[in-house]
């Protein structure tokens, strides 16, 4: 399972993923879901994925589930630092199309 | 090379990396077909003790962590195991997936939007992939990148 850690700066709200990200951290993610929609004043999100090893399609399937949540919220959204497999599995999911994606 | 055959719980294929230690009972491989095998037994591995197994269609809700655990703990359907048949030829690698799920009960094929799901990953990363709901077994077909 993965590790979340959740720390707001500023407008910014930092969603930081390490280990293995996959359908079974559903629950612990839903959590930081229903925060960001209850709405803290954040303008933005920012994903690391800096210690991230590795993400299935549950986990792509989250975040998605953040994209809306952000989209409904106004909040810009981008996932940052990702490297090796994971940058290639979104790659493969093409998801620099529906998110910004800063190396 | 030859015909490898693995037995996991599901307990352990959603509490353990599985997928990793298979490949390391594999012949080598190039790091791209090492890639593509991981992530791809990775997500059979996920379908067959989630969707298949334990008969679970839906596991994007709150909530789905007791859900498993209930349908893991439930004799039925939490003692059923996976198998995973590994033939390697001088070609290329075969992985068979079998699950004992109820054949009645049908494995979600529909991606999450954006192609974003276990089958179009799959299907992406695989030379050949099929899936036979009758017998519950997915196949999948890589073929080597650099000789071994």
């Amino acid at each position: 399972m993965s590790k979340v850690e959740v720390t707001t700066q500023s407008n910014t709200k930092k969603i930081a993923l390490s280990g293995h990200f996959t359908a079974m951290d559903h629950d612990q993610f839903r959590g930081i879901l229903d925060d960001l929609q209850s709405g803290q004043g954040c303008t933005s999100c920012t994903v690391d994925l800096e210690h991230l090893d590795f993400i299935d399609s549950g986990g792509l399937g989250m975040l998605l589930l953040l994209r809306d949540a952000c989209i409904k919220q106004k909040m810009a959204l981008s996932l940052n630092n990702a490297k090796g497999d994971v940058l290639r599995i979104l790659d493969i999911a093409k998801f620099d199309q529906l998110f910004k994606v800063v190396g | 090379m030859g015909v490898m055959v693995f037995a996991f719980s599901s307990h352990a294929i959603l509490g353990s990396d599985c997928a990793t230690r298979v490949i390391s009972a594999l012949p080598p491989m190039d790091d791209d077909t090492r890639f593509c095998v991981r992530v791809c037994l990775h997500e059979a591995l996920y379908n067959a003790a989630l969707h298949g197994n334990l008969e679970l269609m839906d596991i994007h809700h709150s909530g789905i962590t007791k859900q498993v655990q209930d349908r893991l703990d439930d004799p039925r359907l939490g003692s059923r195991p996976v198998f995973v048949t590994c033939d390697a030829t001088a070609e290329g690698l075969s992985i068979v997936v079998k699950d004992f799920g109820d054949p009645e009960v049908s494995l979600p094929t529909e991606d999450r939007g954006h192609g974003v799901g276990g089958l179009p990953l799959i299907r992406r990363l695989t030379e050949a992939m099929s899936f036979d709901p009758k017998v519950k077994e997915l196949t999948m077909r890589f073929c080597w990148k650099e000789a071994i």
